[in-house]
């Protein structure tokens, strides 16, 4: 079926400017350099974040110490029983 | 019967590899940014490259639209018909607009940046590719000069990281059919500029005005 040729035209310019506009297109060399700096951040801001937080408890070391237990207390009270069923458990089988 | 084309199929398969890794990344599994970079970046860049001047610029614009990207991608939902490349250019898009007025910089699209452009000689580098490269760039950025700044942005998402209509409008904020009328005007435009900058061009119109 032939197309009207104001779409046929219209086909031929969108073609024409995606193949111009691929002059644009970045190199292998930019496209490895702009992954190493991206990449680079995203490390690095994962090390700051992780510095900052020993740092924070560096410096204050019972408030943080405190405040650490209070955030893992429950998790602790919530695995103290699995834990003792696993050695009852385990105690069975031998 | 309705058949699909290997080609779409192959979009679709992509599509939805592409939509495993975001979800992957969404789950906290780092490794997966690096092939949604891959798959992405070339799109984004030359979307971005076509409203800039210089290399160097885009590259900088580039590289915080994935930065932020990456570190807000928890914020990201899937749509249906929308691809997730159409997500990062909406991040592009107001990183470009943002990186030109706070860094006050000139807007590379602003009448002493094409001045430069236009005052450039010809560079002459040993190999003829690179100069017909350069060349063709300086040609279309001029070319593309002469659009307002949103159908130049529409243009360039549209036909630089060949975006669907849809997925340009939700982009940007503009509905699909304002999409379509922009780009048949704009591509026209440029086109017709670009013809008139070859340098046969100029030279004939010279001839004629002598």
């Amino acid at each position: 079926m032939r197309l009207p040729l104001s779409t046929q035209n219209d086909d031929s310019e969108e073609a024409q400017l995606k193949d111009l506009l691929a002059v644009f297109d970045a190199t292998p060399k930019q496209t490895a350099r702009m992954q190493m700096a991206i990449f680079n951040a995203l490390e690095a801001r994962n090390a700051s974040l992780l510095r900052e937080w020993i740092e924070l408890v560096r410096a204050r070391p019972l408030a943080n110490a405190a405040m650490i237990l209070a955030a893992a207390a429950p998790v602790i009270f919530a695995y103290a029983p699995l834990v003792g069923i696993m050695r009852q458990l385990a105690h069975w089988a031998r | 019967m309705h058949v699909v084309s290997s080609q779409r199929l192959e979009e679709r398969l992509e599509e939805r590899e592409e939509q495993t890794l975001v979800l992957e990344l969404q789950n906290g599994n780092s490794g997966a940014a690096k092939p949604l970079y891959a798959l992405n970046v070339q799109a984004v860049y030359r979307a971005v490259r076509a409203q800039c001047a210089e290399d160097v610029e885009a590259e900088d614009i580039v590289q915080e639209t994935f930065l932020k990207a990456f570190r807000s991608i928890s914020s990201y939902r899937p749509q249906e018909g929308i691809r997730f490349l159409a997500w990062l250019l909406k991040i592009a898009s107001t990183t470009t607009h943002k990186w030109i007025r706070s860094r006050r910089r000139l807007d590379v699209m602003a009448p002493e940046s094409l001045q430069v452009l236009q005052e450039r000689a010809p560079p002459a580098p040993a190999r003829n590719g690179e100069r017909d490269r350069d060349e063709t760039r300086r040609r279309l950025t001029l070319a593309l000069a002469e659009l307002a700044e949103r159908d130049r942005r529409v243009l360039c998402l549209r036909y630089g990281a060949d975006m669907s209509a849809a997925e340009t409008g939700r982009a940007l904020g503009l509905s699909e059919s304002n999409v379509r009328k922009i780009c048949e005007r704009g591509r026209r435009k440029v086109l017709e500029r670009w013809a008139a900058s070859a340098p046969e061009a100029s030279l004939d119109f010279r001839l004629k005005s002598q």
